[in-house]
C-alpha cells in the first residue's frame, strides 16, 4: 500500500520474531516482508451448552462431521444446535474463513472444493438439517451470543472477547469452550490489532515504542489488564492465561489460528465472500456456483 | 439623511444572512464540490495517500452503470421500489389518520400526539424493533397474523429475497404516516367549514365532498408532503443499515448503503463518491420539480 515501513531487518536484528505465534505475525506481513507487529489477538473457538450436551450423551464434536451431527441432534423445538454469524459484514467473512481454512480452502481458492464443502457445511445446517437459524444471515456476533445466553442454541462459534459478555448474560448456564472442529487440518481465525510504522520522519522513534510495548514484560501486563490474547507465545505461558481453562483453550486455538488475508484489497474479497454466504444460505445460487462467482470476481485482485 | 439610512440598512439585512451563508457554504457547499472532484478521480485505499490525484473523468460512472453485478441499477431500482411503496401507503393511511382526527371527538388531540411517536422515535431503536418484530421465529407480527389466520407459516420477511424489501418499507410506512398526518391536518383546518356547509346545502355526498373540495383546497399541502416525503424516504440509510444492512443478497441495497459500502467497506472513496452524486442528482431534479410546483401553485392564487 505503500504507508507502512518495512521493518523487516530491524525484525530480525531484535531477534524475537520466533517468540510470537505464526497467525499474527503472519498477519502483518505482506508478500515476505513484514510491516507490524502483533498488538493483541483474538481468535473463535466453539462455546458449548454443557448440560444440553450432557442430557443428550453428546461429547463436544471435534471435526465438521462430528459438528453436525451433534447440532442436529440438540435441535429441538424452541432451540437450534448451531449459532454461526453469516451477516453481510465482516463478522460474517470472519466466521466464514476459519471453516474454509480448516477443510482446506481460503480465500485465494474460492472455487476450490475444499471451501465450497465448508460453504456447504453451512448451507446443509441451515436448509436441510435445519440445526442451524435461518436468521443466521442476519445475525452478528453479538446476536449471536444473545442466542445462546438466551438457552436458544446449544452451540455457538464465537470469540475469546465474549468470555466477559456471556459471564454478565449467561451466569446460570454451565457453558464451556472446545477447539474449533476441523476437518483436513484444524484451524481458527485471528481478530485483533497490529501496530505498523507509517513512512515518513519518525520511524527511529517509533520503531523504539514498537519494541517496547511488545515487548514481554509490557505485553503481559497490557494484555492481561485489557483481557485480550497475547500473540507472543511466551507470554501466553503465563499464569492469566493458562490457569483459566476456558482461556487456555483460546490459547491453544492460537496454536492454528490464521490471519485473514492479508491483502490489502482485503475488503473486496470479504465482499465477494459474504454475498456467496448469503446467496448460499437463501439458496438463491448453489455453493459451488455462489463460490465460483465470488472468485470471478476477485481474480483480478489476485496478481 | 434618508438615503444614509436606506443603505445602511441593506448592508444590515446581509449582515444577518452571512452567519447562515457561511454555515452552509462550509458544511454543505464545500463536501458537495469536494464529493463532485472526488468522483472525478481515483481514490482508493492505494492512492489516497499520493500526492498526485490524476483525473479519470467519467470513468466511475460508466463503470458504476455497466459492471460490478449492475449493483448501482439495482441499488437505483431497489430505491425507487421502496420510495414509491412507503409513499403510497404513508401518504394514503396519513391522511386518513387526518381526516379521523379532524373530526375533532374527545381524545383527538391526544391520540394525534400518540401517533406522532412513530416518528420521534430514534431511527435506529425503530429499526432494532422492527427487526425483531420481524422476526420469522417469536416476531410479533408473524405471530399476529397467524392468529388471525392470515397465513399458516411465519414469513422470513427479512431473510427472504423477495419479502425483505417489504419488511423495511413496512417499517418505514409506521415512520412516515405521523409526518404525513401532521402536514395534511394543518392543511385541512386551513379549509373553512362554511364551503362544507354550503355543499351539504347542495346535497353533496361524502365522497363528492372529499374529492372536489378537501382534496383541491388542500393542494399545496399535498403536494408539499409527496416531494418532501420522496426526498426524505429516497436518501434513508440508517433504517435499512441497521435491518438488513443492503441483504439479503442485494434484495434491499439502496443508493446510500451502496454509497456507504464502496467508500467505508471496500475504500472506494471515489466510486462512493459516484454514488453518491447520483443520489444528489436525482434528488436535486425531484427538488427543482418541487420548486417549480410551488412556483405555479403562488401564482394561480
Amino acid at each position: 500500500m505503500g504507508i507502512f515501513e518495512d521493518i523487516t531487518d530491524r525484525l530480525k536484528k531484535w531477534g524475537e520474531l520466533d517468540k510470537y505465534y505464526k497467525g499474527p505475525l503472519e498477519s502483518a506481513t505482506y508478500k515476505d516482508k513484514i510491516y507490524g507487529l502483533p498488538l493483541y489477538s483474538n481468535c473463535l473457538a466453539l462455546f458449548y451448552n454443557e448440560d444440553m450436551l450432557k442430557d443428550l450423551n453428546i461429547a463436544p464434536p471435534t471435526t465438521f462431521e462430528q459438528l453436525r451431527e451433534a447440532a442436529k441432534k440438540l435441535t429441538m423445538k424452541d432451540r437450534y444446535g448451531l449459532a454461526v454469524s453469516a451477516v453481510k459484514s465482516e463478522e460474517g467473512t470472519f466466521q466464514f474463513i476459519p471453516f474454509a481454512i480448516a477443510a482446506g480452502g481460503n480465500y485465494t481458492s474460492l472455487d476450490s472444493k475444499e471451501s465450497v464443502k465448508a460453504l456447504q457445511l453451512w448451507s446443509d445446517m441451515v436448509n436441510t438439517d435445519n440445526s442451524m437459524s435461518k436468521e443466521i444471515i442476519n445475525w452478528t456476533q453479538a446476536d449471536v451470543e444473545k442466542q445462546f445466553a438466551a438457552g436458544k442454541t446449544a452451540m455457538m462459534i464465537n470469540g475469546s472477547w465474549q468470555i466477559a459478555n456471556l459471564k454478565k448474560d449467561a451466569p446460570n448456564i454451565k457453558w464451556n469452550v472446545t477447539l474449533f472442529p476441523s476437518d483436513k487440518t484444524s484451524a481458527s481465525v485471528l481478530g485483533g490489532f497490529n501496530l505498523g510504522i507509517i513512512k515518513g520522519k519518525n520511524v527511529e522513534e517509533s520503531y523504539k515504542f514498537l519494541t517496547y510495548i511488545n515487548g514481554k514484560e509490557v505485553m503481559e501486563k497490557w494484555c492481561r489488564m485489557s483481557g485480550y490474547l497475547p500473540p507472543r507465545a511466551d507470554v501466553a505461558q503465563n499464569d492469566t492465561w493458562q490457569k483459566d481453562p476456558i482461556v487456555k483453550v483460546f490459547m491453544d486455538q492460537m496454536n492454528t489460528a490464521a490471519p485473514r488475508g492479508p491483502h490489502p484489497k482485503w475488503p473486496e474479497f470479504s465482499g465477494a465472500i459474504q454475498t456467496a454466504i448469503q446467496e448460499s444460505l437463501t439458496q438463491a445460487k448453489t455453493s459451488e456456483q455462489a463460490l465460483k462467482d465470488a472468485s470471478a470476481k476477485v481474480s483480478g485482485l489476485l496478481k | 439623511m434618508g438615503k444614509k439610512n436606506s443603505e445602511s440598512f441593506e448592508i444590515t439585512q446581509y449582515l444577518f444572512v452571512i452567519p447562515a451563508l457561511i454555515f452552509m457554504l462550509a458544511f454543505i457547499g464545500y463536501p458537495i464540490v469536494y464529493n463532485l472532484v472526488l468522483s472525478f478521480q481515483d481514490i482508493n485505499v492505494m492512492t489516497f495517500t499520493s500526492s498526485i490525484k490524476e483525473f479519470i473523468g467519467f470513468s466511475n460512472y460508466t463503470a458504476l452503470f455497466s459492471d460490478r453485478d449492475n449493483l448501482l441499477n439495482v441499488a437505483i431500482l431497489n430505491t425507487l421500489f421502496y420510495t414509491v411503496m412507503s409513499i403510497i401507503f404513508q401518504f394514503t393511511l396519513g391522511f386518513a389518520f387526518a381526516m379521523f382526527f379532524s373530526m375533532n371527538f374527545r381524545l383527538a388531540a391526544f391520540l394525534r400526539g400518540l401517533t406522532a411517536i412513530a416518528w420521534l422515535m430514534p431511527m435506529t431503536i425503530t429499526a432494532l424493533m422492527f427487526k425483531y418484530m420481524l422476526s420469522p421465529s417469536g416476531g410479533i407480527i408473524n405471530e399476529f397474523l397467524m392468529a388471525v389466520k392470515l397465513i399458516d407459516q411465519p414469513i422470513d420477511w427479512l431473510i427472504n429475497n423477495n419479502t425483505a424489501i417489504w419488511g423495511v418499507i413496512i417499517a418505514n410506512i409506521w415512520v412516515g404516516i405521523p409526518f404525513n398526518m401532521i402536514l395534511l391536518s394543518t392543511g385541512l383546518t386551513t379549509i373553512p367549514g362554511s364551503i362544507y356547509e354550503s355543499a351539504d346545502i347542495d346535497g353533496a355526498r361524502s365522497l363528492q365532498k372529499f374529492f372536489f373540495i378537501t382534496v383541491p383546497m388542500i393542494k399545496p399541502a399535498i403536494m408539499a408532503v409527496l416531494t418532501l416525503g420522496f426526498i426524505y424516504t429516497f436518501k434513508v440509510f440508517d433504517l435499512i443499515f441497521i435491518m438488513t444492512n443492503g441483504g439479503p443478497v442485494n434484495s434491499t441495497e439502496v443508493l446510500s448503503t451502496l454509497a456507504y459500502r464502496l467508500s467505508f467497506d471496500e475504500f472506494n472513496f471515489s466510486k462512493g463518491a459516484s454514488v453518491a452524486n447520483v443520489l444528489f442528482i436525482i434528488l436535486f431534479c425531484v427538488s427543482l420539480i418541487y420548486l417549480k410546483l410551488m412556483k405555479d401553485e403562488e401564482e394561480l392564487m
